[in-house]
């Protein structure tokens, strides 16, 4: 509760909790179209390229502005993804490999450009520190200000240019083919991609925002078959993921917010595959069990309409013993006569003797129509 | 002179595309006719999908000149429409078949404006045609392979073009699809719309096409089916290969 009570009145736990939930609402967007076009270490590579920028733009100006640190992150991402497109276009390396390759060149670079500060003189270094794992206490209302404005624009742009996003991802030819230049449509997806991952690098840092990108849309994916929901349910997941986790490392002696923020996604995930709607594995175990109960239901139902058939008398009942060895299975053979008994698909007419019901008998009729086993 | 360019719906000269400096396809020319539908034939690997792209500029080309009625694909966008193999796509992308079928409607809309009514109707009417106005929301997912590709074929029905290119329509579709697909594809040719087909069974040629462009990285031969797709000509297409015909194109008919 008091938790609650901060998050209202206190000064640096509401721009936390704000900045947080902010910067998750675009990322979950962003992120959604990421893994669906099947990029998702490209969010990876372009976070790690951003920190070279950051103490680039450090050592040029001498100031910690996180405006100025974060367009020097956004430069550096930009020329990130430049690197990683030059050299799927010009070398035989795949997607994967451009990205690897750029990811650590870029942050052994960023490193190493971190410790040449640590050892400058007059130079305060720690709060450069912040971009590797992220610390949300640093958020101020200036950096609430920059990420709302950010996340603002990106949440234009994907509405107005959703329908682009949705018809190249699917289907880029088709949509090239269409007149959509798929250049410009990639410029765009790239310029969303390094804004979300640029403001969110002081707090969730250089290595752990990628999270904020992939997991809430892996999450989202579990429930539900349509992309608008899915991008919305990925942005709620992020932003809710990530003030609870930034609240969280805020409240507990300064914990690294990343590391927390990326705790909060995994509950989310590990929740989503498991009951997920559409795909959690606990609901599909459900609709499988049920099934095979139906399954195994209409081959007793097709059995007992060939006995009665064979002697020419639909209410002569059998024991549960011959429509066993009819359906080849004994185990569960009681339950399942039972079932169907109260179903009012079969009359038990002594212990153990079953024989179809008038409904029973339109049941087979239909199975049959509708073509037998798989059906109902 | 004009009317005779109206006539030609396609025409590709000496067309050539490289892969690393290895030519797939190697001084390609041809025209296809208005109101045609047209068979683009060959063995595994003789270029019949590159074809197709470097004709809708999907892929790069080394040489040679492209037009659609006579100008270049740029100005000929509205009026072209490509199918893709079905393999091309991920068909678990979280969407509805109402919803990839209304995604024809997008070149005319432009950037930004979004699909509507209007759209939603075309696309049920394409539906319709091609006998999957109750799948319409479905998810794609679900879909077996002939109802995928109805699928892609309302969606360039949606689109409305003077010019398909389709790409193995057929591959992996049961007795029925194919026959409802083909009705849909005479029913355009009706129209006076241009099709043309990468297609792989020999055996349907004659009964569906009216044009055949028999390819093997160069156009081996490229006219009408009568006259054209000859036991001669599928010999020097499929080289060696086609000797398990021995009976040559008349035992094609059966």
């Amino acid at each position: 509760m008091s938790l609650l009570y901060d998050m209202i009145f206190d000064y640096t736990l509401r721009n936390v909790a704000l900045g947080t939930f902010l910067l998750g609402l675009g990322s979950g967007a962003v992120g959604s179209f990421m893994t669906l076009r099947g990029e998702s270490l490209l969010g990876d590579a372009i976070a790690h390229a951003t920190l070279p920028g950051v103490a680039l733009a450090y050592m040029l100006t001498n100031t910690k502005d996180p405006l100025v640190l974060l367009i020097g992150a956004a430069i550096a991402g930009v020329l990130g993804i430049g690197a990683i497109t030059a050299i799927t276009r010009t070398t035989k390396i795949d997607n994967d490999g451009a990205n690897g390759i750029i990811l650590s060149i870029f942050f052994g670079f960023g490193l190493l450009l971190l410790t040449y500060i640590q050892k400058l003189p007059q130079s305060s270094q720690a709060g450069l520190d912040r971009f590797i794992f992220g610390q949300a206490a640093t958020i101020i209302a200036k950096d609430v200000v920059i990420i709302a404005i950010v996340q603002v624009f990106v949440l234009v742009v994907v509405t107005l240019f959703f329908k682009e996003f949705k018809s190249s991802t699917f289907d880029p030819q088709s949509t090239t083919v269409m007149g959509f230049n798929q250049k410009i449509i990639d410029a765009i997806f790239a310029t969303l991609l390094v804004a979300v991952i640029v403001v969110g690098l002081q707090t969730v840092g250089v290595i752990l925002i990628s999270a904020l990108l992939i997991t809430p849309a892996a999450a989202a994916r579990q429930w539900t078959h349509s992309l608008k929901t899915m991008v919305i349910t990925s942005s709620l997941f992020s932003a809710f993921s990530g003030m609870i986790g930034s609240l969280l490392s805020a409240s507990r002696n300064n914990l690294p917010t990343g590391p927390m923020i990326v705790l909060v996604l995994t509950a989310f995930l590990i929740f989503s595959f498991l009951f997920g709607a559409k795909r959690g594995i606990v609901l599909r175990k459900i609709a499988l069990i049920k099934r095979e109960r139906s399954f195994d239901h209409n081959r007793i139902m097709l059995a007992l309409d060939n006995l009665a058939q064979s002697h020419d008398d639909t209410s002569l009942a059998h024991s549960s013993k011959t429509i066993g060895l009819m359906v080849q299975q004994t185990h569960g053979m009681h339950r399942m006569l039972k079932q169907l008994a109260q179903k009012g698909l079969l009359i038990q007419s002594e212990e153990a003797s079953y024989a179809l019901s008038k409904q029973g008998e339109l049941y087979v009729k239909n199975l049959k129509n509708e073509g037998g086993l798989y059906a109902g | 002179m004009e009317n005779i360019n109206n006539n030609i719906a396609i025409e590709v000269e000496d067309l050539t595309v490289a892969y690393h400096h290895k030519p797939v396809l190697w001084d390609i020319d041809t025209q296809v006719e208005k109101g045609v539908i047209s068979a683009i034939i060959g063995p595994n690997g003789a270029g019949k999908s590159t074809l197709l792209k470097a004709m809708l500029s999907l892929i790069p080309i080394s040489s040679g000149t492209i037009s659609f009625f006579g100008s270049p694909l740029k100005k000929m966008r509205r009026h072209v429409a490509y199918v893709p193999q079905r393999s091309e796509v991920d068909w678990d992308f979280p969407t509805t078949v109402v919803d990839v079928v209304t995604m024809g409607s997008y070149g005319a809309l432009g950037w930004i404006t979004p699909p509507g009514k209007k759209e939603r109707k075309l696309a049920m009417e394409a539906l319709e045609k091609v006998g999957m106005e109750e799948f319409a929301n479905r998810q794609i997912r679900e879909l077996s392979g002939g109802q995928q590709q109805r699928t892609f074929i309302a969606r360039a029905l949606v689109q409305d073009a003077s010019i398909y290119l389709m790409d193995e329509p057929f591959a992996g579709v049961d007795a029925a699809t194919e026959q409802s697909i083909i009705e849909v594809l005479r029913e355009l040719r009706a129209q006076g719309k241009t099709l043309v087909i990468v297609h792989h069974d020999l055996l349907t040629v004659r009964e569906y096409f009216d044009h055949v462009i028999l390819l093997n990285v160069h156009t081996i031969a490229t006219g009408p089916v009568e006259t054209t797709f000859t036991t001669e000509n599928l010999q020097k297409t499929y080289k060696g290969k086609f000797n398990a015909l021995k009976g040559g194109i008349d035992e094609l008919t059966l």
